[in-house]
């Protein structure tokens, strides 16, 4: 084989994540009451539109889950078994290939061809001098450097071209095969989907589907051949770095509630129930656990686990598996210091719900309390693990990136927004000043968390009962 | 007599996601000033939403009003401005509603709400003396201490005149009660009734008067209208009315009314539902419920006919003849019904007590005690019916949960077939409760809405291991599903696809799942409309004979009592005051208390057979019940009896026997050697 897959443990996590959401998603569809408030959310055009950003980002960092390992081309009489590359790539580094190995000596602005800082050069009449070196990647198939702006023109009218035909097949194969009524023609379908006449908003979808498509055709067509968002100070591509973001993003943002979702659960629901010195013990634990301030938490577990990895330095032979150790130790202190919030509202759920006459009654016929409480309480309470589950996402995005910056997030090593903005505060004390990473930070973090809140809100308005009329 | 209010036609539609709700459908009514008026209808009959949209107060923007006016002189409400509606809501037509709990703002103390109705220019010295005459007016006693309180501190009555002294302090031509007295008690209803004339009497404002019980109609109205499915079927003077019905719809909620006179025979049920308001009707509403309905009524609507006073919409009353002749010679129904003799006794209760401490201070320390159960002693025979009868917050329902070990009890015995189950561990009781079963009062909330039909109904057999094999209980839930009266295609649906009745009978067959001996029905039909109620009740009698069921019967409802029961128990305070076969204690009533409860049953004088003989001295009680926190010393009744005696206030009554069978606690009757 040319390649050995490895699977670190956030792969395997979010594997499982992605698992247990197929699984809910089958669950639902046989559910009425889960199905009927699924349904209100597709048809509201703004949340789909959302979804649709949002699994931008959630396809780039599965493919960016998907690790391995290549083999070196050793001469077989050398080696008795295949020796692959300490190196761990993803699909994602494949695909993005020369966005990651474009790697310029330093900082260069958004689509130069000239290096941002001044170096030292030695012409070949042997006097030294002072200049703006021409990048080694960026713009080197033109001719001249005036053809930069025609070329970027060209390059931008392909992908356009190219994003067009793509999202026309789209629209046509949804117009077709999902909009279509039996009997109907496909062009009155296709009308129909353009006028906005269907119960699923496809056209708020189609729309943030070409602007998903546009972006990644731009990027196709010009990230090879130049740096569209600059590069940073070793030089490497800060469009990749962003991309490379999404993955840590998204695992701090799902996993840190997969970590605290049984503990909420299990501890919410019992103390509810059961009442007495078991709500007591837990109550206690909670309100001790959310007294300390949670910096001081997060600062202590990270700290302590840098400890243990340097003590331990072979467990960890490859740079991969340490970033990775760190980024889910983070998820995992970060679950504990935010699992309080939910567990005092399922307390306060369970509490509301043990004295309705449904749970009295499945007393009264002899049913056990576990079973009362997985088949009763659990599912009474899921809008709430949900609701929650959602609205809490933005919010670990963001607490990602004050962590890291404050110096506790992820490991420093690692792609994340968080270290890009740290990094920026130095950037921006130059003069002139480097914007770039900061803004592309900014972007890509924006973006998807406004998706998430939008698609959260929606969530929570056809989940809470409140809210329905 | 002038028409202070001329509604013509109206008609309130809502746009739902299920297509448009015709709830109000072409109502025309005539208010006279000073009339009392009481629209009469079942749940979803559109009643309340006619009402609101007089007022517009519909929700928006679902609610809309189609066509119609409503002139209150001159003025049309429905095309009146918001602004306008302001001069209008408050000052010409003022509203209550049914719960006094929400209906009143819980930081506003009582007089401040009650000043804002009184125009802002008054002086605030004279406002304050508005108010103050206002809650005088409506027997709220201190009225000058009153005025600073929150509605936190005031009972359920109370705050129900006080929302009653809101709507009258702008003084309005017209008062809409919807359904007022629906959430009380009914001693405090017959005191709220009583008022609601006496104030009408000497106010001289009409009123529009919502409510789904007849004997409430009987008792504060006028004229009657009666509305089913978005239209009004008939509307006469309250003599003609009360004394000859003539929709069959109406004839039948007249029948379907439980009492001791239906006794010996099943109640009258209207088969079916309401039907579904999204549907343009073609001929008559009720035709295919009626008994009568032949081609013409499903093809053609029915007009509206009157004669000397008394109109109603049905085709019998279309022919030559004229109104007073049916068409068709209505056919009586009745199943005569076999009574049970005195069995075993299956179920004891000695000397139970169940008290709730309150917890208070930082170090959570019991400074009382609820009494909610304080020393009752009852039986239950096989086959038999006790009925548990009191006022609310009198501790009826924390007995049915004790007996069945939902909450501790603090003290006494409960003796199930021999069995101390008061001293068995929670696993040592699982088996043994499948005997005992239990029915609530909300159908809504009795039921998982998370769960499919199947799966409640298997839930028990499961637990209690009947039926192991899964295609057992799958055969065994559509037994029981046939057995009260559902087909099998309900297994595969959820609870919220039912209506109220249908899901009481869910909660029915569910608790026959386990096959249990003895089952407590804690007011099993308050929540539903009459003619669901009597389906219930006609149910839960056809299961006991074909099972020998018994029942603990906890109810407010006196008239259910008399149907259904074989002894009666009255509870006030937690304890027992008297106890009986049902009609010693309903014929001859000897406690005041009882007495009292019975007087304050409203009654459709005639309808009734053999009206309990209460002495004219009982009257009604005082004031509400006291708080079971601090019963009063000595005979817990003596603070709103009107026969008390000095030795009432230091001393319990022990029981006295008036027969084998009946027991008294009172202090009027000598006293014995009670079966302690």
């Amino acid at each position: 084989m040319p390649f050995k897959l490895v699977i670190l443990w956030t792969d395997a996590l979010i594997y499982l994540l992605l698992a247990v959401s197929i699984a809910y998603g089958i669950y639902a569809a046989r559910h009425e009451h889960l199905r009927a408030p699924w349904r209100q959310v597709r048809r509201n055009p703004l949340a789909m539109a959302a979804l649709v950003v949002l699994a931008a980002y959630i396809v780039t960092g599965l493919v960016d889950s998907i690790h391995f390992r290549m083999r070196l081309d050793v001469p077989r009489a050398q080696a008795r078994h295949a020796i692959y590359s300490p190196q761990v790539l993803s699909v994602l580094d494949l695909l993005c290939a020369p966005l990651r190995t474009h790697v310029e000596q330093t900082y260069s602005a958004p689509f130069a061809l000239y290096a941002f800082t001044p170096q030292m050069v030695r012409r070949p009449d042997g006097s030294h001098v002072l200049e703006y070196p021409r990048l080694r990647y960026a713009g080197a198939a033109l001719k001249v450097p005036g053809d930069r702006g025609r070329d970027i023109a060209v390059r931008c009218l392909r992908g356009a071209v190219e994003s067009l035909i793509l999202w026309v097949a789209v629209a046509a194969a949804v117009a077709y095969w999902r909009v279509r009524r039996p009997g109907e023609s496909a062009r009155a379908a296709f009308g129909r989907l353009i006028r906005g006449e269907t119960d699923t908003p496809w056209r708020a979808m189609l729309a943030s589907l070409g602007a998903v498509i546009l972006s990644v055709a731009a990027v196709a067509n010009l990230g090879g051949a130049y740096h569209i968002l600059g590069t940073d100070q070793v030089g490497q591509d800060v469009l990749f770095e962003a991309i490379k973001s999404i993955r840590t993003g998204l695992l701090i943002g799902t996993l840190t509630t997969l970590v605290m979702l049984p503990f909420a659960l299990a501890m919410g629901v019992m103390a509810g129930y059961f009442g007495g010195w078991v709500d007591d013990l837990i109550q206690y634990i909670y309100a001790t656990l959310s007294s300390i301030p949670s910096v001081l938490l997060i600062v202590a577990g990270i700290l302590s686990l840098d400890l243990y990895m340097a003590n331990h330095a072979a467990a960890f032979d490859n740079i991969a598996q340490r970033q990775d150790m760190r980024l889910l130790s983070l998820c995992v202190i970060l679950g504990v210091t935010t699992w309080t919030g939910l567990c005092r509202l399922l307390r306060g759920e369970t509490m509301k719900l043990r004295n309705m006459d449904y749970i009295q009654a499945a007393v009264a016929l002899g049913v056990r309390s576990r079973r009362i409480m997985t088949r009763h309480i659990i599912p009474n309470v899921m809008h709430i693990v949900l609701i929650n589950v959602v609205l809490n996402f933005s919010g670990l995005v963001l607490a990602e990136a004050v962590l890291s910056y404050v110096g506790v997030g992820v490991d420093p090593s690692m792609n994340s927004w968080g270290n890009m903005i740290n990094g920026a505060r130095l950037e921006m004390a130059r003069d002139p000043v480097v914007w770039w990473s900061l803004a592309a930070a900014f972007l890509f973090m924006f973006t998807m968390v406004l998706a998430a809140n939008l698609f959260a809100d929606a969530v929570r308005d056809a989940f809470d009962p409140r809210m329905r009329k | 007599m002038p028409a202070l209010l001329k509604i013509d036609g109206l008609k309130v539609w809502f746009d739902t996601t299920g297509g448009t709700v015709r709830a109000v459908d072409g109502v025309s009514l005539d208010i006279a000033a000073g009339e009392s008026m009481a629209l009469l209808g079942e749940s979803g009959s559109g009643k309340s939403v006619a009402a609101m949209a007089l007022l517009q107060l519909l929700p928006q923007p679902a609610g809309r009003i189609v066509a119609g006016r409503a002139l209150l002189g001159e003025r049309d409400l429905l095309r009146t401005p918001e602004r306008d509606m302001r001069t209008v809501r408050g000052r010409r037509i003022a509203m209550i509603f049914q719960e006094p709990q929400t209906s009143l703002n819980p930081v506003m103390t009582l007089g401040d709400q009650i000043s804002e109705v009184l125009p802002a220019s008054w002086p605030r010295r004279r406002r304050r003396e508005r108010v103050i005459y206002w809650l005088d007016a409506v027997g709220i006693s201190d009225p000058g201490r009153r005025y600073r309180e929150y509605p936190h501190q005031l009972s359920g009555g109370m705050k129900q005149r006080a929302m009653i002294a809101m709507a009258l302090a702008g003084e309005p031509e017209l008062l809409v009660a919807d359904e007022p007295t629906t959430a009380l008690d009914v001693t405090i209803q017959a005191q709220i009734l009583d008022l609601l004339k006496e104030l009408q009497r000497r106010t001289g404002m009409a009123m529009l008067f919502i409510t789904h019980d007849l004997a409430v109609a009987y008792q504060v109205a006028d004229r009657v209208a009666v509305m089913y499915a978005g239209e009004i079927v008939e509307s006469a003077d309250r003599p003609a009315f009360f004394g000859g019905a003539r929709h069959p719809y109406t004839q039948k909620l007249f029948r379907a009314v439980p009492g001791r006179g239906k006794r010996g025979e099943m109640l009258e049920v209207i088969p079916g539902g309401v039907p579904s308001l999204t549907q343009e009707f073609r001929g008559c509403r009720f035709a295919d419920r009626c008994d009568y309905a032949w081609d013409l009524c499903r093809t053609t609507m029915p007009a509206w006919r009157v004669e000397s006073g008394h109109g109603v919409r049905c085709h019998l009353y279309g022919g030559a003849a004229g109104l007073s002749t049916p068409v068709a010679a209505p056919r009586p129904v009745a199943v005569p019904v076999r009574e049970i003799g005195p069995g075993q006794p299956l179920l004891q209760v000695r000397d139970l007590k169940v008290h709730f401490p309150i917890h208070s201070g930082i170090l959570r320390r019991v400074v009382g005690q609820v009494r909610a159960v304080d020393g009752v002693t009852l039986s239950v025979g096989t086959g038999r019916t006790l009925a548990l009868v009191g006022e609310s917050g009198c501790g009826k329902t924390t007995i049915g949960k004790a007996i069945l070990q939902l909450v501790a009890p603090t003290a006494g015995e409960v003796l199930f077939e021999d069995t101390r189950l008061d001293l068995m561990t929670p696993s040592a009781l699982r088996p043994l409760r499948r005997r005992l079963q239990v029915i609530f009062q909300d159908p809504y909330a009795s039921l998982d809405p998370r769960m499919l039909v199947s799966e409640i109904l298997e839930e028990g057999m499961h637990a209690q291991g009947i039926e192991v094999a899964t295609a057992g209980r799958h055969s065994r839930a559509r037994d029981l599903l046939e057995q009260v009266g559902l087909g099998a295609e309900a297994l595969t649906r959820y609870p919220h696809e039912f209506s109220g009745g249908q899901r009481q009978r869910l909660c029915i067959a569910r608790a026959l799942s386990v096959e249990p001996r003895l089952i407590i029905c804690d007011e099993p039909t308050s929540a539903l409309d009459v003619s669901v109620q009597a389906q219930i009740l006609n149910l839960l009698r056809r299961l006991q004979q074909e099972l020998s069921l018994s029942y603990l019967f906890i109810t407010h409802n006196l008239g259910v009592v008399e149907y259904l029961a074989h002894e009666v128990a009255v509870m006030y305070l937690g304890r027992l005051v008297e106890t009986g076969v049902v009609h010693e204690v309903l014929e001859g009533p000897r406690h005041p208390y009882t007495q009292a409860l019975l007087a304050a049953v409203p009654s459709i004088a005639g309808n009734r057979t053999g009206n309990a003989p209460v002495p004219p001295s009982a009257g009604l009680p005082r004031g509400e019940a006291p708080s079971p926190v601090n019963p009063p010393a000595g005979c817990h009744y003596h603070s709103r009896c009107p026969q008390a005696m000095a030795q009432c206030r230091t001393d319990y009554p022990a029981p006295s026997r008036i027969s084998a069978t009946h027991w008294v606690r009172c202090h009027l009757y000598p006293a014995d050697t009670g079966p302690s």
